[in-house]
């Protein structure tokens, strides 16, 4: 009897500690874009687009895209993978990857268009 | 006040009164509860009042409500001024009130049951909660003044399958406020024995309509969004998920407190959580505060104050209660033997309440880790490393589930029934691992979903000549099993590539070859398709996906065009579309009602419509003309968006043979507009960029999602009638 509950306990516990670790590990926390630039890790930042400087690599399948923070720092994004179908239109993004080499290299953007699912009044 | 507030007042005055009421009669008096009950009448007549009265509001286009401006126009089909309603917060408020007090007419009458009294009072606490909700943030509010025309449905929206998605789901959440207040009447009275069979069917109809608004919510993403997945574990799709998981641990709590008296305090934890857990799911979408988190959240209503209050309300009535009695409350020991019923559905209970428990953290961990410094997210990664396992464990428990009886069960006995089941998994695993499948995580994950699917067939079909009804375990053990399969069919080996394919040019993927041929609108005013040939032996079609502007979203929206076939799925997404080759006209302007004739259109300004466009400084100025071109006749509303800084933005609208025209200045003084048209140089420049992605035995997917709602609908079905039948059916 008792060596069921340790197996069971075990087993559960085995299971929170995995989750907790892999929480741990994909977790992205909100960074400054000087403090991006300092990590190696995968972080999320937020910024305002600059629209004149987009582009869209077809070559290679890449969306170039800079973002302002409010102190006026300047970040590069590369971004691989479907364009967001409100890119254009976006005032602020946010990117979730990692600062590499000058460029900050997205796995992830979401588009901020602020009345999404909210009206205007 | 307006008439619909008006029918909120009442109903919020009713609802009151009747728990009121209720609340009096649970010291037996019959006619205070028939008062109650009368009152409870009353309180459904104004929220259906309200409904209707909504309902009628968007039929007659009455824009000067604003929540039928923002969300509805004068060119929407009935359909969808129908699903209008449910298109915004303060709507699906309603809906979810008058869902909830259309359930509650189901529980009044219910005879000699101690529980009632309690019962009805607690249910109407959580309508009250609703109510405060809507009247603080009503659907019928006004605008001042009458605006011509309304904002129009969100394109997304307009999809047969979201009209029926917010429905299911809130008929789900208000059904799972009948088990939680079930719970709490039976833990104010002390008696714990009817709750269980009399919230039973209602937890099956709760796991029901709340799984069936995830999966058509699913297949929704994954016909119209175009990233090509069904699911994205995004904090809206969590918030409905994770109560489904518990409601399903409940489910099968109840099924062994039945059978074995056990799990007393767990059924009433589950039960209230469920509930508890859709409060806080509809706090984490509904207040903004997930905002830098999700594509998805909701914008801040100014109710979050509500929400909390009520929130933690509940939370710390109910659970305090379920303390505070929980020193008495003990159930008999579960899961004495491995190898019986009941142990491997406590298991699977735990197992699912995992499942729940790391969805909810990982849904929450923008909060969690903001109360301990930084607010982080985590990524989708995490979802998926820790459920993989976890499905893998769900599925060596549903395989060996249909052969334990509740008692104890020899090793030789079962090792005789199994083998045939365990035999013909292997026999498909290996059929697997020759197509391809190498990882042992994924080995592992398709061995125990056909494991399981044939365990439960083998079942399934023995009980077939009995009561239909008791095959209802089975029957969504085997859709959950199919649901593995397709899940990792169709997403782990799922093939895509990303082409660019200039026009008239072919390029081969996957042995297709695929031709684009330009784009083609049915009519001016209708959204460009993207015409691709695709061909491979006889297999001859052309995919139509689409790319075009959503003036409601102020976005460029995409959506796939999916070839479905019995074996895989052909899912083209367009990801962008290059035909800036264009020579502009010089610009010419144009007073109010002046016509002119420029580059074979003859165009005519009408009029301006203005507007604030979104927040701070933003606004927006359209020039509605009247283009005739040929023979036909059509109308284009350029517009300039003015922002703050002096940019501006210019959108263009579509002429009658593929060109543009933009709307360069605004003199609003002298009515007076200029314009200035785009042709297109010539069609060589065209390049559109496409992704195509093989998606393996997706069918099997849906196949599965139908099968566990049979399932579930029998479950439902069978349990009602025992609750009826007062029958305790082992």
């Amino acid at each position: 009897m008792k060596l069921k509950y340790v197996v069971g306990i075990g087993v559960i516990l085995i299971f929170i500690v995995f989750g907790a670790l892999s929480f741990r590990k994909n977790l992205t926390p909100y960074v400054g874009f000087k403090e991006a630039k300092s990590l190696s890790t995968s972080v999320q930042i937020i910024g305002e687009m600059i629209p004149e400087e987009t582009s869209y690599d077809l070559e290679n399948h890449k969306l170039y895209f800079s973002l302002k923070d409010p102190k006026g720092e300047k970040m590069k994004v590369v971004y691989q993978g479907v364009k967001p179908a409100n890119f254009e239109q976006a005032t602020n993004i946010v990117a979730i990857g990692k600062y590499q080499e000058g460029e900050f290299l997205a796995d992830q953007i979401l588009v901020k268009c602020p009345s999404k699912y909210q009206g205007e009044n | 006040m307006v008439l619909g507030d008006l029918f909120l007042w009442l109903c919020f005055t009713g609802a009151v009164f009747s728990a009121f009421l209720f609340l009096l009669s649970t010291k037996g008096d019959k006619s205070i509860y028939s008062w109650g009950k009368k009152a409870y009448y009353l309180t459904f007549l104004f929220s259906l009042l309200a409904t209707l009265l909504l309902f009628y509001l968007f039929l007659t286009h009455n824009f000067q409500t604003s929540y039928v401006f923002g969300y509805s126009s004068t060119d929407l089909p009935f359909f969808y001024l129908i699903s209008s309603f449910w298109a915004g917060q303060e709507g699906t408020f309603l809906l979810w009130l008058f869902t909830g007090l259309l359930l509650g007419l189901f529980l009044i009458n219910k005879k000699g049951n101690e529980l009632q009294s309690y019962l009805l009072f607690f249910y109407l606490t959580a309508q009250i909660f609703l109510l405060v909700l809507l009247l603080k943030k009503s659907p019928f509010e006004l605008l001042p003044e009458t605006p011509l025309e309304g904002r129009g449905l969100n394109p997304l929206l307009k999809d047969p399958w979201m009209v029926s998605h917010p429905p299911l789901i809130f008929i789900g959440y208000a059904a799972l406020a009948i088990p939680f207040a079930y719970a709490l009447a039976a833990l104010i009275k002390d008696k714990y024995d009817n709750w269980i069979k009399f919230s039973l069917p209602w937890i099956g109809f709760s796991a029901l309509s709340l799984g069936a608004g995830i999966f058509v919510g699913g297949f929704w993403a994954y016909k119209v969004l175009g990233w090509g997945g069904y699911w994205g574990w995004d904090p809206v799709e969590n918030a409905s998920l994770i109560p489904w998981l518990t409601t399903i641990a409940l489910f099968h709590g109840i099924i062994l407190e039945r059978n074995k008296e056990s799990l007393k305090k767990s059924n009433l934890f589950l039960a209230l959580i469920s509930f508890l857990l859709v409060l806080y799911g509809t706090f984490l979408t509904r207040s903004g505060i997930l905002a830098d988190f999700s594509v998805h959240s909701f914008a801040d209503l100014g109710i979050n104050q509500y929400l909390i209050f009520f929130m933690l309300l509940f939370t710390a009535f109910s659970l305090g209660l379920l303390l505070f009695r929980s020193s008495k409350l003990k159930g008999a020991e579960t899961g004495k033997s491995i190898l019986s019923q009941d142990f491997v559905i406590l298991l699977g209970i735990i197992f699912i309440s995992l499942s729940a428990v790391l969805i909810l953290v990982g849904t929450s961990a923008p909060i969690i880790t903001g109360i301990l410094g930084k607010a982080s997210n985590v990524s989708v990664p995490y979802y998926i490393r820790t459920h993989l396992p976890l499905a893998i464990v769900l599925g060596l428990l549903l395989s060996f589930t249909p052969f334990l009886p509740w008692k104890e069960i020899s090793v030789k006995t079962l090792s005789k029934t199994i083998a045939l089941p365990l035999v013909i998994a292997i026999i498909f695993s290996i059929i697997a691992w020759i197509s391809g499948v190498r990882k042992l995580s994924y080995f592992l994950f398709f061995f125990f979903s056909f494991f399981l699917v044939i365990s439960n067939f083998m079942i399934f079909f023995k009980r077939l000549k009995g009561n239909l009804l008791n095959t209802a375990g089975y029957l969504t053990h085997i859709g959950i099993g199919f649901m593995f399969i397709g899940i990792l069919t169709s997403s782990g080996f799922s093939k895509s590539v990303k082409l660019n394919l200039p026009k008239d040019e072919p390029k081969e993927a996957f042995g297709y070859q695929l031709v684009f041929q330009g784009s083609e609108s049915l009519s001016p005013q209708e959204d460009k398709h993207l015409l691709v040939q695709v061909k491979k032996g006889k297999d001859n079609f052309i995919a139509r996906p689409r790319l075009y502007w959503s003036e409601y979203n102020q976005a460029m929206m995409r959506k796939p065009h999916i070839k479905r076939k019995l074996a895989e799925d052909l899912y083209f997404a367009p990801l962008e579309y290059n035909q800036k080759e264009f020579i502009f006209s010089e610009p010419f302007s144009l007073s109010k009602g002046e016509e002119k004739e420029i580059e074979g259109y003859k165009i005519k300004f009408l009029s301006f419509v203005m507007r604030p466009h979104e927040q701070g400084g933003e606004f927006r100025v359209a020039a509605v003309l009247e283009v005739g071109h040929q023979d036909q006749k059509a109308t284009a509303t350029p517009a300039i968006i003015f922002k703050e800084q002096n940019q501006i933005t210019q959108i263009e609208a579509q002429l009658p043979d593929d060109n543009l025209i933009f709307l360069e200045k605004v003199m609003a003084d002298q009515k007076m507009v200029v314009l200035s048209i785009a042709q297109r140089k010539n069609e060589s420049g065209e390049i559109l960029v496409l992704e195509v992605s093989i998606k393996p035995l997706i069918n099997i997917l849906w196949l599965g999602m139908i099968v566990i709602m049979a399932g579930l609908f029998l479950t439902t079905w069978r349990r009602s009638r025992e609750a009826k039948t007062n029958t305790h059916p082992k």
